[in-house]
């Protein structure tokens, strides 16, 4: 028997709902109906279209989607001015105010508190332009991610980019493939970082090498059904595929077809391709698509380059595209460092603006929430790095800066137990002022996830945060799951959650006693995640002792959730479209 | 094994993502906050409820979780159990409560 949400996706999916979704803003957000509230909001997210949770009724968030985060100052420019018209909330948040935008793990931007009735007028600025919400969200290919220097990276090993955008332009743009079994994942990386993080991925292509004929050929090997979520994380797993990057469009075609055809669209705890993947096995999955899928030999897989991975892997070489780095043809790129990945309207456009003046105009962003300036020659670097915004978007950030991610949290989400951004951006200042690392190393990687669905990659992070409940004080409040020793690169592993519930206003303390352990115990040279592979769990969570400090958390009671984690007083939602509550009928 | 890495999901529309619980034996007790989770399942045909002591926690046992699923019928006599046994005390904020 197929499922709820399955029966509305059959109901009506994909390009069609575009237009539903003009007329109700149209009419405005009265003119949904209270009982079809639910499957409607479920289909909008197909165009990137988020309801915001509940006490925030007829608000919005919008995701935009370009394939590996590319940008260009006009298009980043016109975002700006967009969240600086149209993403302003009732309340201001303390930290960041109001009009502003979110960097995605996964190379995307989101914007916040739009009203349904603007959807239409923002489309109409932003597409023109190239920048789309469509296939954004919902049970549909995601967003493609690579790496985002693919083409400039002077130690590339294979370009990615043309099959990333053979991906973008005929399969995630094919309306027959809008309707998924489930959200799924697509990345390709050609770098010699692994920057794309495969392992995490429905389907991943990664830089490899086979002899063929007597010739080293360089191409991809294939993985399948990896994903993160703290149920069930699962590292991709090799289908014994290599190919060339002349057929690594059909290959990925072939697997979502398949996945397409006979992923499970009765069970949505169970249908992710990871558990496809579980359920068929890989030798299975190799025989089907060779059989039906593709009309070519399917060569075994080659030699990879995974122990070279460096991005993301808590070894001593790590990389993340923060700082400035020569191109392949003599030019920069410039890497910033967006804390927690916000990045105000006026900055985002000041960010376009250097990249018009300074660089092509190009811009990526990265899976750490961060955008990158392109092709920067040597002759502009230094009026570069010495405009106004790079003081606050730096790339040359202190090492918690330079490593934390945060997922959006209950501040908009409605699966969230506890509040992210704001509660990071005070504990990144408050770590700055009192946790102190070993000279040597330039970042410790805290991801923090507003739950166990992990959007934030904590199971991949050097410090895991997860949300949770802990009673203090006879009160209940938000807490932390505290894990450690994550990380992705040759050989991904998830962090061992060593204090548990640590209510959130002692987890400052905790990592700041954690982290004069390893300035201590470590080794010479030692990272943080190499520490922890070697440290007794008893030894680090003793280490990891939480505890009360100066440290001031924004909204630690809040765990019965508010209508919004920073204010007080009723929500005043559902509003009109120029914020006006909307008085109940009854 | 799996390092304490929570079995159940655990968000805003967990049934309760703080209980007090314990894991007990003959003459020896493991006390733990919990997860207790209850969900229809998908195909409508019953109530799944499920229980996880927190893996740091436990001495005696293994890290895990337990499931009971439950008819629907079932279901409705444990929620009239439930609610006969309950003292009216109000809500203790632990949870948001499944919706939907």
């Amino acid at each position: 028997m197929v499922n709820k949400k399955e029966k509305q996706k059959q109901a009506l999916y994909g390009d069609d709902v575009r237009e539903k979704l003009i007329e109700f803003a149209e009419r405005g957000w009265d003119s949904i109906p209270e009982d079809e509230k639910d499957e409607w909001f479920t289909r909008f997210k197909f165009w990137g279209v988020f309801h915001h949770r509940s006490g925030q009724e007829s608000y919005f968030m919008m995701r935009l989607a370009n394939v590996n985060g590319q940008l260009n100052a006009e298009q980043l420019r016109a975002i700006g001015e967009v969240a600086e018209e149209y993403a302003t909330g009732p309340v201001e948040n303390p930290e960041f105010g109001n009009g502003w935008i979110d960097l995605t793990t996964r190379q995307s931007i989101q914007l916040h508190w739009l009203k349904l009735e603007h959807v239409p007028e923002i489309w109409e600025k932003l597409e023109p332009l190239g920048v789309t919400s469509r296939s954004a969200g919902g049970d549909t290919m995601r967003n493609i991610t690579g790496c985002p220097v693919a083409g400039r990276d002077k130690h590339e090993f294979v370009n990615s980019q043309p099959i990333l955008d053979h991906i973008q332009n005929e399969l995630r743009d094919d309306d027959a493939f809008a309707n998924m079994p489930r959200k799924y994942n697509i990345s390709v990386t050609g770098c010699r970082q692994g920057c794309a993080q495969d392992s995490i991925n429905g389907i991943g292509l990664e830089p490899a090498e086979k002899k063929i004929d007597g010739r080293t050929v360089r191409g991809f090997n294939v993985v399948v059904g990896g994903g993160l979520g703290g149920r069930e994380a699962r590292e991709a797993r090799p289908l014994d595929v290599f190919v060339r990057p002349e057929r690594g469009y059909d290959v990925v075609k072939a697997f979502t077809q398949l996945y397409y055809d006979e992923g499970n669209r009765e069970n949505r705890q169970k249908n992710r391709t990871r558990f496809f993947v579980d359920e068929w096995g890989t030798d299975l999955i190799r025989d089907k698509l060779q059989d039906e899928y593709v009309d070519f030999e399917l060569k075994r897989a080659g030699t990879d380059l995974r122990e070279e991975y460096t991005y993301n892997s808590g070894g001593p070489n790590e990389t993340d595209h923060v700082g400035v780095h020569e191109q392949q043809d003599g030019r920069n790129y410039v890497g910033l460092s967006v804390p927690i990945g916000r990045l105000p309207a006026e900055d985002a456009i000041a960010i376009a603006d250097l990249a018009a003046e300074h660089g092509s105009g190009e811009i990526r962003l990265t899976r750490r929430q961060n955008p990158i300036i392109l092709d920067v020659p040597d002759e502009d670097l230094d009026d570069l790095l010495a405009a106004p915004v790079l003081d606050r978007h730096t790339p040359e950030p202190n090492p918690f800066e330079r490593g934390t991610m945060a997922c959006t949290g209950t501040e908009f989400c409605s699966i969230a137990l506890a509040e992210t951004k704001t509660r990071t951006a005070r504990m990144l200042r408050w770590l700055r002022d009192n946790a102190s690392v070993p000279d040597d190393v330039d970042k410790i990687k805290i991801h923090f996830s507003g739950c166990t669905a992990d959007c934030g990659q904590a199971m991949t992070a050097d410090i895991g945060l997860q949300g949770m409940r802990a009673r203090k004080d006879g009160e209940m409040v938000e807490a932390l799951d505290i894990g450690v020793g994550g990380g992705v690169g040759e050989d991904p592993s998830f962090v061992d959650f060593v204090q548990q519930r640590v209510p959130a206003d002692e987890v400052p303390g905790a990592i700041a006693n954690l982290l004069e352990a390893f300035g201590e115990e470590r080794r010479a040279g030692e990272t943080f995640r190499e520490w922890c592979d070697r440290t007794d769990e008893e030894a680090l969570a003793e280490f990891a002792t939480p505890e009360e400090t100066s440290y001031e958390d924004p909204c630690l009671t809040d765990a019965k959730q508010s209508w919004y984690p920073f204010a007080e007083g009723e929500s005043p939602a559902p509003t009109r479209v120029d914020g006006t509550p909307i008085p109940s009928d009854d | 094994m799996g390092a304490n890495r929570r079995i159940l999901d655990v968000m805003a529309h967990t049934t309760f993502a703080h209980v007090d619980a314990a894991a007990v034996g003959h003459d020896w007790a493991d006390e733990s906050a919990a997860v207790l989770d209850v969900s229809g399942t998908d195909d409508g045909a019953g109530v799944t409820l499920e229980l996880e002591l927190d893996g740091r926690s436990l001495d005696r046992v293994d890290h895990h979780a337990d499931r009971v699923t439950l008819t629907n019928d079932q279901a409705r006599t444990l929620a009239a159990a439930l609610q006969d046994a309950a003292a009216d005390d109000g809500d203790d904020g632990s949870g948001r409560g499944r919706r939907g």
